[in-house]
């Protein structure tokens, strides 16, 4: 049979005083100057303000890009698709519109297909284009927008008449 | 003992010279190197757009040239020993047409930052098969070949492009 004044104690109050001594002595009571904490303040608050600046940077810049990614390839599909209508046509007039204007194309079976600024405003861009009807070819300016990215180009698709 | 106290630290001096050094020196490579990073994503991205564009004019060019396959004949198909309509040339619009401005005072032409040109010259057929050869064969009248060169500086080298395609008479 165990003789529980023989067993020792885990936690006897000599412990508890201990442990309190301990956490509660103070070990430096000096603390910050009013110095250091307004130096700490200023260095804090000029590399939180350079790190944000940095940052709000990179963020704009990543979104210049893709929107410049964006006009890219809303170009080249509008480029591919005019040249693929263009070069099938046998007859082309340009249509006045407000603003810019309307490429109208006869296709060899008579059947008519137009081709305006809508073609290229997908994908949020925004576009002005002018066609121009030369002798054998469509002279074409747009101008595409999308945030703070945009582009302008002029440039000539020529038809293809003879089959 | 059970709780043994920890020693009191007796460094009360901060940060050394050296060590301030090597934080300022980390923290200024860091910068660097994301500054760096970002100018260098976008130059690249101009660079595609400028390729881009560079395409676009060049391409123009061929197209100018297949517009006056059709509608300019006289004009591209010239005559054996005659000089060609058009050398290192540009063209221009008059009206609704396209004409070759030989000009040097005006070529090679300036668009856009793109400095681009384009040549008519003679194509040889081998007398006996037709085919199309470099050398040896005789002037083709009906056949020609445009070349069309673009050149432009995209932020980091000096490019340059080049297409070529051939001119046909179709007998209009």
């Amino acid at each position: 049979m165990t003789d529980l004044n023989t067993t020792p104690q885990p936690w006897k109050p000599i412990y508890i005083i201990m442990v309190s001594r301990f956490f509660l002595k103070k070990k430096n009571e000096q603390g910050f100057t009013l110095m250091e904490t307004i130096v700490a303040l200023g260095i804090g608050l000029l590399a939180t303000t350079m790190i944000f600046y940095i940052f709000t940077l990179g963020l704009k810049n990543i979104r210049t890009i893709k929107n410049t990614e964006s006009l890219h390839s809303n170009a080249n599909f509008f480029l591919n698709t005019l040249t693929y209508w263009i070069k099938q046509g046998k007859n082309l007039e340009v249509l006045p519109a407000s603003p810019g204007n309307i490429l109208e194309i006869t296709l060899p079976d008579n059947s008519t297909t137009t081709i305006d600024k809508s073609l290229l405003e997908i994908n949020g861009v925004s576009a002005t284009t002018t066609f121009k009807k030369m002798e054998k070819s469509i002279q074409l300016n747009f101008i595409i927008q999308k945030g703070s990215a945009s582009t302008s180009a002029t440039t000539t698709i020529a038809q293809r008449t003879i089959q | 003992m059970f709780f043994p106290r920890f020693k009191k630290s007796t460094n009360n001096n901060g940060f050394s010279i050296i060590e301030a050094l090597v934080g300022i020196t980390l923290a200024a490579l860091l910068l660097v190197a994301f500054t760096s990073l970002i100018t260098q994503t976008i130059k690249i991205n101009q660079a595609n757009m400028s390729k881009l564009k560079a395409t676009m004019y060049l391409q123009e060019l061929i197209e100018i040239a297949k517009d006056l396959e059709q509608s300019a004949t006289s004009t591209i198909f010239y005559n054996t020993g005659d000089p060609s309509p058009c050398t290192n040339c540009h063209p221009i619009v008059k009206g609704i047409a396209w004409e070759f401005d030989n000009d040097p005072l005006n070529n090679p032409e300036t668009i856009d930052g793109f400095t681009r040109s384009m040549t008519i010259s003679p194509v040889l057929r081998d007398w006996w098969s037709g085919n199309i050869v470099q050398t040896g064969g005789i002037d083709d009248p009906w056949t020609k070949m445009a070349t069309a060169t673009i050149s432009w500086y995209d932020g980091f080298k000096y490019n340059t492009s080049t297409l070529e395609t051939y001119l046909y008479y179709y007998g209009q």
